[in-house]
């Protein structure tokens, strides 16, 4: 569905000197560099997968969003989008397409959002049928019954991310980009618009590519992840691979009385008890979950046990912290 | 043609919503109308010769009524739209929607064109009121070549705007591009000062450039003034300057699209 091949996109960039001396000076002398936005990106995207992109500020996780939906052109490389180059598709292509930039809304900001929900079916050609059965979906799936008649300038940003949201769905689009979609809203909100996306996503087939930095966005709605820093690729694969190769740790929790010494079973492992309740870390590389169990059954009256999944944000510190490439 | 309908529906809509904004949107030239009047009544009133450069009182009121109607067609609103949009970085949204970028700037200014227009006829109308006494009535030939010629005048008006806007792609100073825009119409199209007054060195510069042909030509060709050619040399021009208007256009968006960065994330 997706495919880059090597792709590059250089920005030049105007160096401006500080100072006053130096705002008269570039006045007369423009001093240009070139940065890097997305330096030597490779990967390919299946269609109806739903994929995370993760970077840092300033990674270049929205030009790459921009060259796959044809806006900006690569410096370098190759990127296609169901097998053509995003840019010749003309609207053909923009019509199998959907696009939501979180800083920026699609709708029309001053006419009620369901005339602009009407010039999507006139606008994308989509016959009265299909437009009432989206429509009649998104409005119930997200809620936008009492917005439908209010212009978006007038909506809060949760009530504009969920109209925009929805109108992107109402022509049917074979894969949806979304950069950084629920930045700025309230958990309630963000709640609705993942529960929503993933739902379209597993039933109709929806592809999704998705930026954010909110990292239970990528958690809740994405099977793979790419990760990117400094518009070089970090890391490509599932998430959970992703997960099980960043993290060293994991942790146990047991309820119930301690009955042996866990500390002579699993000597690399801490232990931390506090009344009822002990916490055992350990570290993947020496003991493997079976291992684990093992010995706190063997040690344990157990009441209760937790194995606590690693945390998708600890992942990502530590690729950002220094601990990447993979 | 059905996108380019509903996208002028939807601008016409935009326009209405807010009831105050729009009608102060509307009654603010009628403002800058009673000012001019009152100018062009004052040097008439000082001026022994009862005409100036060749324009009679009845002429020079008959000329800035109708040329206000033209020239505020196009409000400092809707010319505006698509370079704040470009400038903004929301113009993303625009690039991403299945229609031609020309046919929705073009659709969003025809909602505006269509808005004033209905209230610039009423000022027409009311003014013609007021003044029809020395008023000449304009020639059922004269209006047959009048609508088309407005027509078109519209349309290179609308072309000159959305090449300016594309302009702002390249530097973050869409003001300045706005008032060098502005600036340019205002003095050249005959919106200030009637072309007939300029003199004649100036004059000939000035029929060189699509300014007149966007307002000056068309008041001229309803009040039966001096015109700088024949009815089909006139369409000619302005289809000539629309077709550069055009290619201008394809130009500029398409370097525009290779150089392309959008604002913000």
């Amino acid at each position: 569905m997706i495919t880059a091949e090597n792709l590059r996109k250089i920005y030049k960039v105007n160096v401006k000197k500080a100072g006053l001396k130096g705002a008269f000076e570039n006045l007369f002398h423009a001093q240009w560099k070139e940065k890097a936005a997305v330096d030597g990106l490779t990967f390919h995207m299946e269609e109806g997968r739903a994929l995370a992109c993760i970077g840092e500020n300033g990674a270049g996780k929205s030009t790459l969003i921009k060259m796959m939906i044809g806006i900006l052109m690569p410096t370098e490389g190759e990127i296609r989008v169901f097998g053509q180059n995003p840019r010749q598709g003309g609207r053909k292509y923009l019509r199998e397409i959907g696009v939501v930039f979180g800083q920026k809304s699609n709708l029309w900001t001053d006419i009620p959002v369901i005339e602009s929900y009407r010039a999507v079916k006139t606008l994308y050609k989509l016959d009265e049928a299909s437009f009432r059965r989206n429509f009649d979906r998104v409005v119930e799936l997200l809620a936008l019954e009492e917005l439908l008649l209010s212009p978006a300038r007038k909506l809060s940003l949760g009530q504009r991310m969920r109209a925009d949201i929805g109108m992107v769905f109402l022509h049917s689009p074979r894969l949806l980009f979304l950069d950084e979609p629920t930045i700025g809203l309230d958990i309630n909100v963000k709640h609705t618009i993942r529960t929503f996306l993933r739902k379209m996503n597993q039933e109709t087939g929806t592809g999704i590519f998705l930026t954010s930095h909110d990292l239970d966005d990528i958690d809740e709605i994405c099977d793979d992840t790419l990760v990117i820093s400094k518009g070089k690729l970090v890391y490509d694969g599932t998430l959970e691979q992703l997960k099980h190769r960043f993290v060293r740790d994991k942790m146990i929790q047991v309820v119930g009385s301690q009955e042996g010494d866990i500390r002579r079973l699993l000597p690399s492992a801490r232990v931390t008890a506090e009344g009822r309740v002990t916490k055992i870390v350990y570290p993947t590389s020496e003991y493997s979950s079976d291992e684990v169990i093992s010995a706190v059954s063997r040690s344990f009256h157990i009441e209760d046990i937790t194995i606590q999944e690693p945390d998708i944000d600890e992942v990502v510190s530590r690729i950002f912290g220094g601990e990447g490439p993979l | 043609m059905k996108s380019f309908m509903k996208l002028t529906s939807l601008s016409i809509q935009g326009h209405l919503y807010y009831r105050t904004s729009f009608l102060i949107n509307l009654l603010t030239p009628v403002i800058l109308l009673s000012g001019q009047y009152l100018l062009w009544n004052a040097l008439y009133a000082q001026n022994r010769a009862a005409d100036i450069g060749g324009m009679s009182r009845g002429d020079m009121f008959a000329y800035l009524l109708v040329a206000f109607a033209v020239s505020n067609l196009v409000g400092w609103s809707g010319e505006n739209v698509l370079a704040k949009e470009i400038n903004s970085g929301r113009v993303v949204a625009r690039c991403v929607r299945p229609a031609a970028f020309l046919v929705q700037t073009l659709s969003e200014l025809t909602g505006t064109v269509l808005i004033q227009g209905v209230v610039n006829l009423i000022v027409v109308c009311v003014g013609f009121g007021f003044f029809g006494s020395y008023m000449q009535r304009p020639s059922l030939p004269e209006v047959c070549v009048f609508v088309p010629c407005l027509a078109l005048a519209v349309l290179l008006r609308m072309m000159m705007i959305d090449v300016f806007s594309l302009l702002c792609f390249f530097t973050t100073g869409y003001l300045g591009i706005t008032w060098t825009r502005t600036a340019l119409f205002e003095f050249f199209s005959g919106a200030m000062i009637p072309v007939a007054l300029f003199p004649d060195f100036l004059k000939t510069v000035t029929y060189y450039t699509p300014f007149p042909y966007m307002l000056q030509v068309p008041v001229a060709v309803l009040l039966g003034q001096e015109l700088p050619g024949s009815p089909l040399f006139i369409f000619a021009v302005q289809l000539a300057w629309l077709l550069l208007f055009l290619l201008i256009h394809c130009a500029v968006y398409g370097l525009a699209r290779r150089n392309m960065t959008i604002a913000g994330g």
